[in-house]
């Protein structure tokens, strides 16, 4: 009899006292969970309830709004060029995400099928950003791209991400994994190296591709320091610059703030309540790197 | 010739290389060698960089803002990561069980991750204001006087500690979770069978064999705050009198806004240095055997 069979027989025979108080220690569990979920929501919960009050209000009175002021909205999305933020978020976004996957890819493959001279020194070159925080390459950077003349392009916000040494360290492992014989076959079958890095190589790999094009996308979509730093024009903010100017409570139209917070939030939100497994075992993966 | 064929190979391979590696050398190596430069010199933007040797250093190391700064950082540091690593084990054990609401706990605390900096800064700003927040005004329900979250010295630093935690605790916990799940059951049902309670399980065995994982998230918390200050930037700007002046920040107050690139420049090579050091202490601890399995 193994360990287990022994203690699903134990947890048969128990007495009906036990199996009830076993029950209540599921009710237990629930109820915490639900109590956590709670104080993890609240702050956002907060913002959205503020977010459709009146502005004498929001600090007094009851949580609820007393009347639901949808127009707190449409004042957030008119009092800055919003639409003209979301669309260079959005631009330089898909553009790194585009570049990170392509650049990691082609190194990836190299890395992981081809042997040549100096590939074990390479590699390390490849994964030193990896160890080099980028905060430390704030002012040096800053400073390049005022001699390009890249201060505020959208060069700036994008050029400096184009390659990752995460995306080459994540892909090199998945495409390490791959069998041989499917590139010997294609081989056979007289296809280039390219062909079959990206007819056969990508596609039996698109787990892996797409949590490094997750990760990628929030990464720079939610990005900051840097250009906040890079960017002084609104022609070429991104929505996190922009939202970040609100961030003076004092002395601003609170509800209207909050409104343009959740303006920001939704489309992340919608898109992470779809598909929250995804996020979350794209996150997961990363985390492994450790 | 013998060194033709991988010699070949080489240039075969490079191609595929050179795209991610010109980014690096431009954005990485090249701005790397140049903060230690600049950090030699004394570079603003208006006028070309001179030569002033230790001079930045000899400031840095005699001035008490970046000692002040460093402790505060320390205790930011820890301070979230103790919290990261107790609350994401707690977290994660809870969100292994299977109750109607597990789906809910796990997308809400790992919603904070995806939400981005400006965005939380504005909402706890809001949920935590001094006169009339949520958390003020529920308080005030029960007799407690106003709490200055972002504006008591005393305070503030704690205030920043909390929302960095809302904001981190889902990649931990996530990362215990996914621990929790790839433990064999055997272990645990087998102490079950001796007659262990289920603190002993806990204490004894699972805790135990999550080493591996409390390894990844421990270093992963102390490197990531030890670098992060895009809240401190837009919560209390350093302050009140300084009492959030991470060195992040502190290297950005000097760079972007008193323009003392040279100094601040320094800055970076001992912050450099410092996660370096968190590095090799990394990879020391995880030369000693942390794996059960």
């Amino acid at each position: 009899m193994t360990a287990s069979e022994k203690y699903r027989e134990r947890n048969q025979s128990k007495p009906y006292s036990r199996r009830r108080a076993v029950a209540r220690a599921a009710w237990l569990q629930g109820g915490l969970s639900l109590l956590v979920a709670m104080v993890f929501v609240l702050p956002l919960l907060f913002m959205l309830l503020g977010a459709f009050k009146e502005q004498r209000e929001v600090f007094l009175g009851s949580f609820i709004p007393e009347q639901w002021v949808w127009q707190n909205f449409v004042e957030a999305w008119n009092g800055a060029p919003f639409g003209q933020y979301f669309f260079n978020s959005l631009l330089v976004s898909i553009i790194v995400t585009v570049s990170v996957v392509l650049t990691s890819s082609l190194a990836a493959f190299a890395f992981s099928r081809m042997q040549f001279f100096g590939k074990g020194l390479l590699f390390l070159i490849a994964l030193g950003p990896l160890m080099i925080p980028g905060d430390v390459l704030l002012i040096p950077n800053f400073i390049t791209i005022r001699q390009f003349g890249w201060q505020n392009s959208y060069p700036a916000l994008i050029v400096p991400f184009l390659a990752s040494a995460f995306g080459i360290f994540l892909l090199r492992q998945a495409y390490l994994k791959t069998p041989q014989e499917l590139e010997d076959a294609s081989r056979i079958d007289g296809a280039t190296p390219l062909q079959f890095l990206f007819r056969i190589l990508m596609p039996v790999n698109a787990p892996a591709l797409s949590a490094l094009s997750v990760l990628t996308f929030l990464g720079i979509w939610n990005a900051l320091v840097w250009p906040y730093i890079a960017i002084s024009k609104d022609e070429f903010r991104t929505v996190q610059v922009g939202l970040a100017s609100f961030t003076n409570l004092e002395g601003s139209n609170v509800p209207v703030v909050l409104a343009a917070t959740t303006l920001v939030i939704l489309p992340v939100m919608v898109v992470y309540i779809f598909a929250q497994k995804w996020f979350i075992d794209s996150a997961a993966s990363s985390g492994l790197k450790g | 010739m013998f060194a033709s064929v991988p010699l070949r190979r080489l240039v075969q391979a490079l191609p595929y290389l050179l795209p991610a590696l010109v980014v690096f050398a431009l954005f990485t190596y090249y701005p790397l060698f140049n903060v230690i430069y600049l950090s030699f010199t004394d570079a603003d933007f208006l006028r070309p960089p001179n030569w002033v040797g230790l001079n930045n250093y000899t400031k840095m190391f005699s001035a008490s803002e970046f000692w002040a700064s460093l402790g505060i950082t320390t205790v930011f540091a820890v301070g979230v990561t103790a919290l990261e690593v107790v609350l994401g084990m707690m977290l994660g054990f809870l969100m292994n069980s299977k109750t109607r609401v597990t789906a809910l706990l796990r997308a809400a605390v790992f919603a904070p991750v995806v939400i981005s900096v400006s965005a939380t800064a504005i909402l706890w700003l809001f949920f935590l204001n001094t006169q009339g927040g949520p958390v003020n005004r529920a308080l005030a329900i029960v007799g407690i006087p106003p709490i200055g979250w972002f504006t008591d010295p005393q305070i503030a630093l704690l205030g920043v500690i909390v929302v960095a935690v809302w904001k981190g605790v889902g990649l931990p916990a996530v990362l215990y979770l996914s621990g929790l799940q790839g433990i064999s059951r055997e272990l645990e049902e087998a102490a079950i069978v001796d007659g262990a309670n289920r603190w002993q399980v806990a204490s004894k065995i699972t805790i135990p064999l999550l080493a591996p994982t409390t390894m990844v998230v421990f270093f992963i918390s102390l490197v990531g705050t030890f670098q992060s200050y895009g809240l401190v930037l837009l919560l209390t700007r350093g302050g009140p009198v300084g009492s959030t002046t991470l060195l992040g920040y502190y290297i950005y107050e000097n760079a972007f806004q008193f323009f003392q690139m040279g100094y601040a420049s320094a800055l970076s090579v001992a912050l450099f240095a410092l996660l370096a050091l968190l590095a090799w202490m990394q990879f020391k601890v995880s030369e000693r055997r942390v794996h059960y399995q």
